[in-house]
């Protein structure tokens, strides 16, 4: 039996264990031989919050026929829960699934893999679709097992995002990079379907070091002239438990890769992005992250890494709240808006509407719903303000005078230039020591100390470590609400406020701005 | 806390049931897959649950039968509340018990749900039993407490095989209408005959009479002489006693009646050689006297003339200044075959050597044929059981260590003149207490209610009634209470399953036990 997230089930577990080795429980004077429990009352077991379909159902398998170089998941020390989400408990999440709360059921602990090998995937989407007629579903895939029929399936289920993992457009070094034996025609013929059903996808790109550069250029030439809503390249991760592990200095490798993919990216008409988000991205600061093909702010001749300066009168100054604007249900039933922008030293102001029929085409479509589009133009998710109030907030009700904070070396900066820049943080923490810590060591190696860690030693042994350097040892300490757990347990069974009674101090999870957090 | 009449299961087993059910509002279990809902359980490794301490492999069976096919008109479960088991000892269930039992350490599995104890011969499976007991244990004495109506010629022949067996036969009336009448046996002649038989068939047993008002002085009269006749072991006489479960009104004035009664019985002594035994025997005897209740017939004290009334001074030069202190001394000297007993009779000092007689000559109904000596009688001298003041020096060395000032320790109406004698006349005990107050308090027995005096039968509310009624009569908060452990079959529960730990809880003042036996019936 893997972990399971509600700790709660596990001490009852436990319970029928123990009591289970003293007796043998019997039906009509037959022994029972018990191999599982079910809850009765689920009604009451409403103890996780979703944010959107993928949190009810969490990922739909936990299984991948593909041997990615770089995958994360592979050869862990730890089990992980290789199971499919079945049709049946699929309903089950969604029956106890109140959207205007959101609350539903204790989260899943299945690792996101392959969407397709769960045979099920199309039947479930199906159902979700019915309780949420206009939420976007965003699915991730390899293509192994995508078949014309299931994209035609998938075409019933609209709005979607398919996140199509292609790496390289070329076949053997696909096969090199995935294990996978799919001819590329395969996975270029599937892009074809995806536009014919007018399903959107961005194509999705790890600069593994063996990668070259024109293999890099040539699948962003082949994905882009499929029309994607966008490419994303990500910067390779690995642990110490990475089947290969690349020689190449990870840190200069990241760095040469983000330089040589911006000096390109604009030969593409289509978004491309670098992830993590946050790597060298101007935190905060409204700049456009991309223009959807074919989009109202395509036509009208917006461009990535333009400043939006208002939106219909709107004076903006975060990026996050144009994504908070975007959400807005007002918001998205406007047909046409007025948006204001900064290029270079030039202020322009665009009208753009959905309704005008003049050359609007796929891959946008006013009705996709992404969290982060509105008119064609994205942004990707942002460092929100509202998590320094929450800091604020906790300071204030454990009246602390020593606030530890941690955060990713990749957030870690936005935080102090926030707070140095915005007087009402900068005044509050006046009169109290906020200090910031990033992790430099981590249990998992590699170079995971870019995320915000999910190991609870790793926070142990920080604190331990910051507390024996400090003269005032910190009276609260903030960790990034990163376990995908409420209750703050990892892979290990361990919950971080174990830390708590250890070194007798509060500890609270905080939402964070996760790097590689959710799906979005 | 609600007074709850419920199951009696033993504690652990309550406990694993409570777990069970508890896990079940929240869950239901799965079986390939499929949901079931379990309606029982079963222990798993019976080994480790041989735990329990017994007398012998037949005490650790329990009851083996909670039916009876006579209708007693003084019978004392009638109305009985308490929802107990209403099965029969099956051969299986014995079986295992017998299987489980360890010899070494007289150990076995504990009774997990309760049985009253009624005719044992209403279970069909009974001699089977006994002999699946006896195959293992072939010296161990069976003490088998019946009602004799079911006896025939055929299960007399078994029995004898079956020896060494005591039985303990509710003969009540030796006249069979007035048995009849009494126990709603339409077979009292036939009953009567088969007690006549039970020597020839070389089955020791003891008689025993409920001297029920109905009954004259005469039928009791004749009744003991003819268990005398026939050759019984001993007589026992019961004092009637009834429950509130038994009538609404008392029956009979038991001051007046139990008066009544020792005055016929008592003298009977100097008349019949059989011991007989009036119960409960503190009612009547002198407490603490090391004096002699009876001698059983044929026995090496009954050789030496010893009798009933004798009051033991030394034994292998041995003496002990209370009766609790002179039966160890008793039971311990007797091991070798032989003592040597100093005793008074009228002022006089006499002294006699009993032996045990290394033959296997047939000594009916002392030692028939294939008993071994008695280790309840030793040498044929009974001693009514007595208060030990040693359970009171034990516990006062067990509150020694505690900071109480006020201790208010509970007894029964039958028990506490005794108590209040040891705290009055041992210096130890006073020297013990130092400036520490004991008060003694007997509870209302509002569970049962009716004439019981033994305080063997107190339930936890009981004793919380107790307490509030002790601090309302004395306006006093007590900082320890002293709870007789004897009201507990398994040192916890009470009679309906509840812990003594509850009545701490209710009454916020720390409880603790004292370790005592219970009255023996």
């Amino acid at each position: 039996m893997h972990k399971v997230v509600e700790p709660r089930i596990e001490v009852i577990k436990n319970e029928i264990q123990r009591i289970l080795s003293l007796i043998n429980l019997e039906k009509k004077g037959r022994p029972i031989k018990i191999d599982g429990f079910r809850l009765r009352d689920l009604e009451s077991w409403k103890t996780g919050i979703a944010q959107n379909i993928f949190d009810v159902l969490g990922p739909y398998s936990g299984s991948c026929n593909a041997k990615c170089v770089f995958c994360m998941e592979r050869s862990l020390p730890f089990q992980r829960d290789g199971s499919y989400l079945t049709l049946k408990e699929a309903s089950t999440r969604l029956k106890y699934y109140s959207s205007s709360t959101g609350k539903c059921l204790f989260p899943s602990v299945r690792p996101h893999m392959e969407t397709f090998l769960n045979k099920d995937t199309t039947q479930i989407l199906k159902k979700a679709r019915k309780t949420q007629p206009e939420e976007l579903f965003i699915l991730t895939t390899n293509g192994s097992t995508l078949t014309h029929k299931i994209i035609l399936q998938l075409k019933e289920i609209k709005p979607l995002l398919i996140k199509y993992s292609v790496n390289s457009t070329d076949t053997s070094t696909r096969k090199a990079l995935m294990g996978l034996k799919n001819n590329i025609n395969k996975v270029l013929e599937h892009m074809n379907l995806l536009k014919e059903a007018e399903i959107p996808f961005t194509g999705s790109i790890v600069a593994w070091p063996s990668l070259n550069r024109e293999d890099i250029e040539r699948s962003l030439h082949d994905i882009a002239s499929c029309s994607p809503y966008g490419i994303r390249i990500r910067l390779p991760l690995v642990h110490n438990y990475t089947p290969i592990f690349p020689q190449e200095n990870l840190e200069k490798f990241w760095g040469e890769t983000y330089d040589f993919i911006n000096s390109i990216k604009y030969n593409f008409d289509v978004p491309v992005w670098i992830e993590p988000i946050q790597y060298g991205r101007t935190p905060v600061i409204p700049f456009i992250d991309g223009v959807i093909k074919n989009s109202p702010a395509f036509m009208a001749g917006l461009r990535s890494g333009d400043r939006i300066v208002s939106i219909d009168d709107k004076a903006i100054s975060s990026r996050f709240e144009v994504r908070l604007l975007f959400s807005s249900s007002e918001f998205r039933s406007k047909d046409s808006i007025i948006i204001r922008i900064q290029r270079g030293i030039e202020n322009i102001t665009f009208r753009l509407s959905s309704s005008s029929d003049e050359g609007l085409a796929y891959p946008y479509n006013k009705d996709l719903n992404h969290p982060g589009e509105q008119f064609g133009i994205l942004l990707l998710p942002d460092f929100d303000i509202g998590f320094l109030d929450n800091v604020c907030r906790l300071a204030e009700k454990h009246n602390s005078k020593q606030i530890l904070l941690f955060a990713s070396p990749l957030t870690a900066g936005t935080v102090e230039t926030l707070i140095e820049n915005l007087p009402p943080y900068k005044d509050f923490f006046d009169t109290r020591d906020l200090l910031i810590y990033s992790l430099s060591n981590t249990c998992m190696g590699g170079n995971t100390a870019m995320l915000d860690s999910r190991f609870v030693e790793d926070y142990e042994q920080a604190i331990h470590k910051v507390c024996q350097g400090l003269q005032d040892t910190p009276d609260l300490i903030l960790i990034p609400d990163c376990f995908g757990s409420p209750w703050g347990i990892d892979f290990h069974g361990r919950s971080v406020f174990g830390i708590e009674s250890n070194v007798n101090i509060p500890i609270e999870l905080i939402p964070w701005h996760y790097i590689y957090g959710r799906e979005d | 806390m609600a007074e709850q009449v419920q199951d009696y299961l033993h504690p652990f087993v309550k406990y694993l049931k409570s777990r069970i059910e508890s896990l079940l509002t929240l869950i239901e279990f799965e079986e390939n897959g499929r949901s079931i809902e379990p309606d029982g359980f079963r222990i798993k490794d019976l080994s480790s649950w041989s735990f329990e301490k017994y007398n012998s492999v037949f005490e650790s069976l329990g009851s083996y039968s909670s039916h009876c096919n006579l209708r007693c008109k003084f019978c004392y479960e009638e109305g009985n509340p308490i929802d107990y088991d209403t099965t029969r000892l099956t051969l299986q269930e014995a079986e295992t018990k017998i299987r489980y039992y360890r010899i070494n350490e007289n150990k076995g599995l504990p009774i997990f749900r309760q049985r009253i104890y009624k005719e044992p011969f209403t279970n069909r499976e009974l001699l089977q039993i006994l002999k699946a007991a006896r195959v293992t244990h072939p010296d161990t004495e069976c003490l088998l407490t019946t009602n004799g109506s079911l006896f025939t010629e055929e299960i007399l022949q078994h029995l004898s095989e079956l020896i060494p067996i005591n039985l303990c036969v509710s003969i009540n009336s030796s006249d069979p209408s007035v048995r009849k009448e009494l126990m709603l046996d339409r077979e009292s002649q036939h009953s009567i005959n088969m007690i006549k038989k039970l020597r020839s068939y070389g089955i020791s047993f003891a008689g025993s009479i409920v001297a029920w008002p109905e009954m004259n002085s005469d039928e009791i009269v004749k009744t003991i002489r003819f268990l005398d006749e026939n050759q019984a072991r001993m007589i026992r006489i019961s004092l009637p006693g009834f429950s509130k479960y038994y009538s609404n009104t008392p029956p009979f004035d038991t001051k007046e009646v139990w008066s009544t009664i020792l005055d016929t019985v008592l003298p009977m002594r100097e008349e019949v050689e059989t011991p007989i035994l009036v119960l409960p025997s503190l009612y009547h005897s002198h407490p603490f006297l090391p004096e002699i209740a009876g001698i059983i017939k044929n026995s090496p004290a009954a050789d030496c003339s010893l009798k009933f009334g004798d009051i033991i001074k030394s034994i292998n030069g041995q003496s002990g200044s209370t009766r609790a202190e002179m039966q160890e001394i008793l039971f311990l000297e007797s091991r070798g075959g032989k003592i040597e007993i100093e005793f008074e009779r009228r002022g006089q000092i006499f002294r006699e050597v009993l032996t045990e007689s290394e033959t296997n000559e047939p000594r009916y109904p002392y030692r028939p044929a294939g008993y071994p000596a008695s280790r309840a009688h030793p040498m044929g001298i009974i001693l009514i059981d007595d208060l030990n003041p040693k359970w009171i020096t034990t516990l006062l060395e067990k509150i020694a260590p505690m900071a109480a000032e006020n201790i208010l320790l509970m007894t029964s109406s039958i028990m506490e003149p005794l108590v209040a004698a040891v705290f009055e006349t041992l210096q130890s005990v006073d020297n013990q207490l130092r400036d520490r107050n004991v008060y003694l308090w007997v509870p209302e027995h509002r569970f049962w209610g009716g004439n019981i005096m033994l305080g063997d039968l107190y339930t936890c509310t009981d004793y919380i009634e107790g307490v509030k009624d002790f601090m309302k009569n004395y306006s006093l908060k007590p900082d320890l209470i002293v709870i007789p452990s004897s009201f507990s079959p398994n040192g916890y529960f009470d009679i309906l399953g509840t812990s003594y730990n509850d009545i701490e809880l209710e009454v916020e003042i720390p409880v603790i036990l004292a370790e005592c036996s219970t009255i023996t019936m």
